[in-house]
């Protein structure tokens, strides 16, 4: 058996695991695996009647189609006419990569939890760690590794830092993932954009974000 | 007569209402601006003009659309009063459509992805120098296109939620079936990914509370998941964040056209030539848009084509021809209009954009549905007469600040995504003031971009997102009435839920065959290049070939055709005699063929007749029928007979000349023989 189209293939495999990721979490896991471990390893929720549906009904219904269509599509693959240059997935990192991701984001999570440190130092300790190793081992994922990362540090250094310094934050480390990457012009743009934002966004439209950092006591701007 | 009497008050009422709406739009009030207090600011007539300047700006630049720039500013619609903050969002859309032309033609850059098919002809128009006509006619088109629009809308929307007022749960379930069908039919690529696609949506719509039970689903333990998955997150992550990381990886070129723009206004010959393209585009994007899953794309693809199967100067398509601007321009315009009758008048969005509206209108305290019509009177028609000033506005302004775009379209993409960005982050994270829902606009970037490279799309996604909790509300809702019987959907009892899912039935079988999904192919797929390849292979294949067998006078044919050759060597053949389809269609034809005082003539003739019976009163709904088809056969006799006369003085007007008389079974072997002969008298 090869596989004739890469497309199909990934997308059944996906399609396959967010339709049974809703059916096993609405429904709980089948008696067998509970049995195996002891214990009720997901509880579900309740399935109640077609006259009276409960919480699971639906999710379970449309989950259990959309694991069968991902089973079609990813069976699909191996019979595919579509060979060749068209079918091959150019995605910049391989399923492996992906878990280091998630590893990444659970380890670090555990580790704030165990030194008693908000669950905000994770995520942007886990974007920090994310990035760097896209620079060092997979330079083609940059551009997608530095915009995720930099949309994820502005969101956990808004509140600390305030729109000032996470907007500049944002704005360097977004620009970095470009394809060229000037540091006039970046310093140039981001302080334009920041006093566009702090017009707009707090004068303009009285968003409740805080404009300088918290350890600043005498803001100068307000 | 009371019948007559009922479309002389539906007039009545609409004209009254439209009043309504204008007066919303107009009016003014009390404003602080950062401490200064002004008495009398126009402010929806200002959100408007904001609103239309926006959609040109995003419409302008490539790599920034409508859909991602609606959900950025809809945390800022929050301050907004509901009829504001709609006709805001309402003007980005079709302020959107206006800007897509103008880098398609100077640019060859489909500023929008409903201004891909501008590009063949617009583009190679700006090539001959002449950029300032295209321009403008894309503006005007448009401009006729919307305000044509507006008008369908406001015929249409009010019976329609009339009819929508009696739905059901099983009518709406059934309906929102047949409205994920049609995106899915609608959408490009694989059909079984698409509504795997439409399926995730749906269940990642119903993460959060369940509203009967109160369970929290598929929340993870994450108190930011209670309230489910915000709208804007999704639309932001899948495609303001995917398209930016996808616009990244490619190797950034960008050369604007240089040449000045000068001669704006089309010349007396581009008039002749516009018109006809423009009606009928309007006319068919207004169709197509009111499709569940239709809109602007396809509107203008849908016009491209027809224009080029019809029209007079087919053969210049693809070099520089002013019909294939003006065409998809308008369509698209009227369809990003009439694609807001199923939200206004169901309350069921019919693209990724109107699902974003509904999103605003919820974020106001508004249950979309029919209800608004009558409930939000001034919501309704505000939002309608806004439409017509926005279009004004942009005609107006959009002719004499073209200079100012085209600056724009210099700015390169590096300063462009940073800012993007910023705006999104913003945007998300004030939705509900927690980093989470940026960390979730990162996840769902990431979705839709690994979407896009496995050619997963992700607008039907979006669709299913908005409706998986209507859809479940309405099933749950017609189960327990029909006490668990499934059947109710398609009993004989609920005749409309019955047609609603036998159309999602045909059109899913439809769409399964082979020959039709191979042009859907062809026509729907998303990605501008592909399409401009699959066009240019198309006309390739559509010059004359030679040595075709069978174009000899067989003697049997006894119809007779006048064959004409243009000053270009264009070679069109006339049949003789009386003509069917202009007898059959009479001022429908005359239009199909571009015959200007012809076409206003029959429409002129017919509504005013059809006007003085209404207002005699002497007609009424139940003879309409009959008074219409009395009416239709004198025209259509004399355009019968004098159509090909018509047809031949249209083509000697344009400096055709007559090669000779052939016999012929049809038109195609008439031309090649008439071809033939003018190569051998050469």
């Amino acid at each position: 058996m090869t596989i004739r189209n890469q497309k199909d293939f990934w997308a059944g495999l996906m399609f396959m695991a967010f339709g049974l990721a809703f059916v096993s979490i609405a429904y709980g896991t089948p008696d067998f695996l509970n049995e195996m471990v002891g214990r009720k390893l997901v509880p579900g929720y309740q399935m109640g009647s077609p006259t009276r549906m409960g919480p699971a009904y639906f999710p379970v219904l449309l989950g259990t189609m959309l694991a069968i269509l991902g089973a079609i599509v990813f069976f699909r693959s191996f019979v595919s006419k579509i060979a060749g240059t068209a079918s091959v997935v150019k995605l910049p990192f391989n399923i492996i990569d992906l878990a280091v991701v998630v590893g990444v984001f659970v380890v670090l999570t555990y580790a704030a939890k165990w030194m008693n440190l908000s669950n905000d130092w994770a995520m942007l300790g886990s974007a920090l760690v994310i990035s760097a190793l896209s620079i060092a081992f997979r330079p083609e994922a940059k551009a997608l590794a530095l915009i995720l990362a930099s949309s994820l540090a502005f969101a956990y250094l808004l509140k600390p830092l305030g729109l000032v310094l996470a907007s500049i934050i944002l704005i360097f480390i977004s620009a970095y993932g470009g394809h060229e990457f000037k540091w006039k012009e970046v310093a140039i743009l981001s302080a334009i954009l920041v006093v566009f934002s702090v017009l707009v966004f707090v004068k303009g439209l009285t968003l409740p974000f805080p404009i300088c950092p918290q350890f600043i006591d005498n803001c100068p701007i307000r | 007569m009371e019948a007559s009497n009922e479309v002389l008050s539906f007039l009545q009422a609409i004209y009254v209402n439209l009043g309504i709406g204008f007066k919303e739009v107009f009016k003014t009030q009390p404003l602080t601006i950062m401490g200064f207090a002004l008495t009398h600011v126009p402010f929806n007539i200002l959100m408007c003009l904001i609103g239309v300047m926006l959609g040109t700006l995003i419409g302008v630049l490539p790599g920034i659309g409508p859909v991602a720039t609606i959900a950025m500013l809809l945390p800022v619609t929050f301050s907004l009063s509901p009829v504001a903050a709609l006709i805001m969002l309402a003007g980005i859309y079709y302020g959107a459509q206006y800007g897509g032309s103008t880098s398609a033609i100077l640019v060859n850059l489909p500023g929008e992805s409903s201004s891909v098919v501008t590009c063949l002809d617009g583009y190679q128009m700006a090539r001959r120098g002449r950029a300032g006509p295209a321009l403008a006619t894309a503006a005007l088109g448009s401009f006729f296109a919307g305000c044509v629009a507006t008008l369908i809308v406001a015929m249409f929307a009010p019976p329609l939620a009339e009819v929508a007022l009696k739905f059901g749960p099983s009518e709406y379930f059934s309906l929102m079936v047949l409205g994920l069908v049609s995106a899915v039919v609608l959408a490009s690529g694989s059909l079984i990914k698409a509504i795997a696609m439409v399926l995730l949506g749906l269940l990642l719509g119903l993460v959060g509370t369940d509203v009967n039970s109160g369970v929290l689903r598929f929340s993870f333990g994450i108190s930011e998941m209670a309230d489910g998955i915000g709208f804007v997150t999704v639309a932001m992550g899948m495609f303001g964040i995917a398209e930016i990381i996808g616009n990244l990886e490619q190797k950034e070129d960008r050369e604007v056209f240089t040449s000045k723009v000068s001669h704006l206004f089309p010349t007396t010959t581009d008039w002749e030539r516009i018109w006809g393209p423009t009606v009928r585009g309007t006319a068919l994007g207004s169709a197509l848009g009111i499709l569940p899953g239709g809109g602007a794309l396809l509107s203008s693809f849908g016009a491209y084509t027809v224009e080029k199967k019809v029209s007079f100067n087919a053969h210049e398509f693809g070099k520089g021809a002013i019909e294939g601007v003006a065409a998809p321009e308008s369509a698209n315009n009227a369809g990003a209009q009439t694609s807001f009758i199923p939200l206004l008048t169901l309350g069921i969005p019919g693209n990724a954009v109107m699902a974003l509206m509904i999103g605003a209108m919820m974020i106001q305290g508004i249950a979309p549905g029919p209800q608004v019509m009558t409930e939000r009177k001034e919501l309704f028609w505000g939002m309608i007469a806004s439409m017509w000033v926005g279009n004004l506005m942009l005609v107006v302004l959009n002719l004499p600040l073209i200079g100012m775009w085209i600056k724009l379209l210099t700015v390169p993409y590096r300063w462009l995504y940073p800012s993007i960005l910023l705006f999104m982050a913003v945007g998300v994270f004030s939705v509900s003031n927690q980093p989470f829902d940026c960390f979730l606009m990162s996840l769902f970037g990431l979705l839709g971009y690994v979407c896009v490279k496995l050619e997963c799309e992700p607008a039907p996604m979006i669709l299913g997102f908005i409706l998986g909790p209507l859809m479940e509300e309405n099933l749950r809702r017609a189960m327990l009435l029909s006490r668990g019987d499934w059947h109710v959907f398609i009993s004989n009892e609920k005749p409309i839920s019955q047609g609603f899912l036998i159309a999602a039935a045909i059109l899913l079988a439809v769409i399964a065959l082979p020959a039709l999904r191979k042009k859907r192919d062809v026509a729907f797929s998303e990605d501008g290049s592909v399409q401009q390849e699959a066009l240019a292979a198309e006309q390739a294949a559509e010059t004359p070939k030679d040595a075709v067998a069978g174009f000899e006078d067989d003697g049997k044919s006894t119809q007779k055709w006048n064959v004409y050759r243009g000053a270009d060597g264009n070679i069109v053949a006339v049949k003789e005699g009386f003509n069917v389809w202009a007898f059959l269609f009479v001022g429908f034809w005359s239009l199909m063929k571009d015959l200007f005082l012809t076409t206003m003539a029959w429409f002129a003739a017919f509504f005013a007749l059809m006007a003085i019976g209404f207002i005699w009163q002497h007609w009424s709904y139940e003879t309409f029928g009959w008074w219409a088809a009395a009416l239709w056969l004198p025209f259509g006799v004399v355009y019968g007979l004098k159509a090909n006369r018509w047809l031949m003085d249209k083509y000697e007007r344009h400096h055709y000349k007559l090669v000779r008389q052939v016999t012929a079974k049809n038109a195609g072997i008439a031309i090649e023989r008439g071809r033939r002969l003018a190569a051998a008298a050469a």
